[in-house]
């Protein structure tokens, strides 16, 4: 085929049908493309494909520096991995996107609360997770060129007393991003590079852990909890870190430290909403029961009548410890 | 008003004439033709061929029946299967095949002309319809296909190959 010069704007509709993994191999084709995809036409490329493609759906942990991008590609991945794109046929609902929301509504649910204002670009969360996460709320907005918005985990912990137990939540690596939780004694730093969260003492900087995720399934591993004590010279010993996948949680206490305190303390976050037409309906993901079974419920948000239930099987409990 | 025939003079300077209804397919043309109210002169189209005129004419006559689609400023209408690659009707999908030995080159001429001329649903329909054509495609595949070069360096291509690969890979 000869070479066509294409117009920016024309290869941009092009990026904007293009599914989520076919984008990302046109960001590999040459740097003209990459950058209309990256960066110059990053909202038209990727605000339509989050709308349209996953209407329904979990979100992922958003951290609030997310463009359009990254929260198409989170979720994406979050929604593949966790097999939920099928619930939405399980559940005979129709592709609608949701754009009715007004910005601050907030649907119940078991365990956390969530709002997004897909036309706004909007997300509030409100969490309160086995009543163990502190109550907060975020407002998190994709941003188009790179810049933060509001910090997530910040914000969420801006809403409790800092480290009245010295346990902390650690989120999923971010996708490109640099990013450094700062806490009473240490900070938690996830590198890139290395592909690991680096603990070190906030005033030495002098490293004391590393928290790798496990070889081979990076990709999966979108979210996840740390519990230490951190109170020990010998911090390595002291942590335990539980990486929840969209199709893997941990039900059991680990049997090797009693100092470690062991709950499903995160459930990644869960709520997925949905309008039809006519109604506003809700979908909710129920926390993991001990025989590793998830119900979802579908229910009207007015009246919250129930409209039907189903059930996702997690297949096994993955444990991590430091290395 | 609406039967009355518009001359087109193609980039060759070939006369078109088309029922003004047809014509009007196009956002460019409706809008010039409402600007220039009535008048009998040609309009020209100095980026489009006489033979991609043609076929984008053959599209607009198909679907002169369809309603107009709505805006980019119209928030509200927004539809999400605009953006689905896999909905092209039958007619649509062997109007933009084309005769084989010419379907890219021709497909890349409809497109631009249908941006040109501000036909969105056949701006749609062969941007969907390339979408398609690299669905599955791996870089290399997809700069053989549009004889792009590849013109990153090696580092820069394992670094942004690294990026994706968690997504890729799953």
């Amino acid at each position: 085929m000869p070479a066509i010069q294409v117009l920016t704007e024309i290869l941009a509709i092009i990026f904007s049908h293009a599914s989520v993994p076919t984008a990302l191999s046109c960001e590999r084709v040459c740097k003209r493309w990459s950058i209309i995809i990256r960066h110059t036409h990053v909202v038209q490329v990727w605000e339509y494909k989050l709308v349209a493609e996953f209407p329904l759906g979990c979100l992922p942990v958003l951290y609030g520096h997310e463009n359009w991008r990254d929260v198409s590609i989170l979720w994406f991945a979050w929604n593949r991995f966790s097999g939920r794109v099928n619930l939405q046929e399980h559940l005979s609902m129709t592709r609608t996107p949701v754009k009715e929301l007004e910005f601050g509504d907030l649907i119940p649910s078991v365990g956390e609360r969530i709002v997004r204002d897909l036309t706004g670009g909007m997300y509030t969360f409100e969490y309160d997770v086995l009543g163990v996460m502190p109550h907060g709320t975020a407002v998190v907005k994709p941003v188009s060129h790179g810049e933060s918005a509001v910090p997530f985990i910040d914000t969420l912990f801006s809403t409790t007393e800092p480290d009245d137990d010295d346990s902390f939540l650690l989120y999923a690596p971010p996708i490109s991003k640099e990013v450094t939780y700062t806490r009473t004694n240490y900070l938690i730093h996830w590198s890139q590079t290395a592909r690991k969260y680096i603990i070190s003492d906030l005033k030495t900087h002098e490293m004391i852990g590393s928290i790798p995720l496990p070889e081979g399934h990076y990709g999966n591993h979108l979210c996840g909890s740390v519990l230490s004590t951190f109170d020990t010279t010998t911090p390595q010993d002291m942590i335990s870190a539980h990486f929840i996948t969209p199709t893997q949680s941990y039900s059991q206490s680990p049997s090797d430290s009693d100092s470690i305190k062991s709950l499903p303390l995160f459930q990644p976050p869960t709520v997925f909403n949905h309008h039809t037409q006519n109604e506003h309906l809700a979908a909710s993901l129920h926390p993991l029961n001990s025989r590793g079974v998830q119900k979802v419920t579908l229910r009207k948000i007015k009246t919250q009548n129930t409209i039907a239930t189903t059930t996702l099987h997690i297949p096994h409990v993955e444990k991590i410890h430091l290395t | 008003m609406s039967d009355t025939l518009v001359t087109l003079t193609s980039q060759e300077g070939k006369p078109e004439q088309v029922p003004r209804r047809i014509a009007e397919r196009s956002t460019l043309l409706k809008n010039m033709l409402e600007d220039v109210g009535e008048s009998n002169q040609p309009i020209p189209l100095p980026n489009v061929s006489h033979k991609i005129l043609k076929r984008v004419l053959e599209y607009c006559i198909h679907h002169k029946d369809d309603p107009q689609p709505p805006s980019d400023d119209d928030k509200d209408s927004f539809d999400s299967s605009r953006k689905r690659s896999d909905d092209i009707d039958e007619w649509d999908q062997k109007f933009i095949k084309g005769k084989e030995e010419e379907h890219n080159e021709e497909l890349f001429q409809i497109i631009l002309a249908a941006n040109y001329l501000d036909i969105k649903p056949l701006l749609d329909l062969g941007c969907k319809t390339v979408a398609n054509m690299i669905k599955g495609k791996s870089p290399e595949q997809i700069r053989e296909m549009f004889n792009i070069e590849n013109d990153f360096t090696p580092e820069e291509e394992d670094q942004i190959r690294r990026e994706n690969e968690w997504a890729a890979d799953a």
